[in-house]
């Protein structure tokens, strides 16, 4: 008895240490880093500098400038749905949009819904300074915070490219030929991101992008 | 009779003073203290993971300034309070950034919407991160634009540092 008890002692310690040995290179696998832009492929570093040049380009334009230069950056690609909380959320920004979006929702994709997060930056900046002003109460903001309006605001634009530069490390360049779509994990800031870019008239858009927080994914050589 | 409603009224009556005198002075610079002592290395006392600790951080910076732990129960948002890092012993308004968005919005007693250039040294910054459904990330405010932080650990940074366009941020100011 004593014996089969320490034999299920032995293979539960063995079983253990396996699997922590295993955990260890699965991470360690991970830290991969990221990979040099001097490493990267023509068209990996092409993808790379885009979405550089995208985010120095839009964040260094004041919010209302940007809501009507998202369309240079973005597209709504149908392979790229929105999700039904995405959906929510523009439904939501719709009063507020105009005619800027595209209005038949089946088309709404990434564009659409930058176009929307935009408007909500810009509202709810609006409100926090009425908020601090004196001119709207808390039942009004309690209200506004109904209708998906909160007192927000975002970071200053970009002073310099190289603010924007050093936002980003890439991890990963995954590429699906016969769509002509390309898909990189890369970090963003002190988030992640996984953005997934069209070619379309020999012109890059960004189609898709979902962002972590820093704690989401494996860590990194630069995390440590 | 008489004397149980009394006794009752006057209960009641502590009770409410208690709530409404529960008030303090944050002691900013005992907050800022703390965090630059523990803003590259975590406190051990209060460490439960390296992956997940902004929030942790944050609180554990707010309650160096004094402000006091409330309650006991983990799944709501008017607690607030760290007594180990197991299951049930701290609330998740301590650790995760939206429910202390939240907590903050239901203790108007402690905390106030504020714009960041209206913060002072120990108040809170929330960031969401560009498309993110909820506050993704906590870090504490520090005079002259800057903040510290962890995960990733960082200390006395420009406020801005590695904050992509886009990213909504919240500044909550201590009133206690």
């Amino acid at each position: 008895m004593l014996g089969r008890k320490i034999s299920f002692l032995l293979f539960f310690a063995v079983t253990l240490s396996l699997l922590g040995v295993g955990a260890a290179a699965w991470n360690k696998s991970q830290e991969a880093n990221s990979i040099p832009l001097s490493n990267l492929t023509a068209e990996q570093r092409s993808v790379a500098q885009y979405l550089i040049e995208a985010e120095w380009q839009l964040g260094r334009l004041s919010l209302e400038e940007r809501l009507y230069r998202l369309s240079e950056f973005y597209i709504n690609d149908p392979r790229f749905p929105l999700s039904p909380e995405q959906k929510r959320f523009v439904q939501q920004m719709l009063p507020l949009l105009g005619d800027t979006v595209e209005p038949v929702s089946e088309r709404w994709g990434q564009l659409t819904f930058e176009q929307a997060w935009t408007k909500r930056l810009i509202e709810g900046y609006s409100l926090l300074q009425r908020m601090e002003a004196g001119q709207v109460n808390s039942q009004e903001v309690a209200r506004m915070r109904q209708k998906g309006i909160e007192p927000i605001e975002t970071r200053p634009p970009y002073q310099s490219r190289k603010e924007a530069e050093e936002l980003f490390d890439f991890y990963a360049f995954e590429k699906n030929t016969r769509e002509g779509i390309v898909c990189v994990l890369h970090r963003f800031g002190d988030a992640k991101a996984k953005s997934c870019l069209v070619e379309q008239g020999g012109h890059w858009y960004i189609a898709y992008r979902k962002v972590f927080p820093w704690a989401s994914l494996p860590p990194t050589e630069s995390q440590k | 009779m008489r004397k149980h409603i009394v006794w009752i009224f006057l209960a009641l009556l502590l009770f409410t003073t208690q709530l409404v005198t529960a008030t303090g002075n944050y002691n900013r610079t005992a907050a800022i203290n703390y965090a630059d002592q523990y803003c590259a290395t975590p406190n051990p006392a209060y460490f439960c993971s390296g992956w997940n600790d902004c929030t942790n951080f944050t609180s554990q910076v707010l309650h160096a300034g004094g402000l006091p732990e409330i309650g006991w129960w983990q799944w709501d948002r008017d607690h607030w309070f760290f007594h180990g890092c197991g299951w049930f012993r701290h609330s998740n308004t301590w650790s995760v950034p939206s429910w202390f968005d939240d907590h903050a919005w239901r203790t108007s007693s402690r905390y106030q919407v504020r714009s960041i250039s209206n913060l002072e040294s120990g108040d809170v910054i929330l960031f969401q991160w560009p498309g993110a459904s909820d506050w993704g990330h906590a870090a504490v405010y520090i005079e002259n634009n800057l903040r510290s932080q962890h995960t990733p650990n960082r200390c006395r940074v420009w406020i801005w540092y590695n904050v992509p366009s886009g990213t909504v941020v919240r500044g909550w100011h201590v009133r206690w």
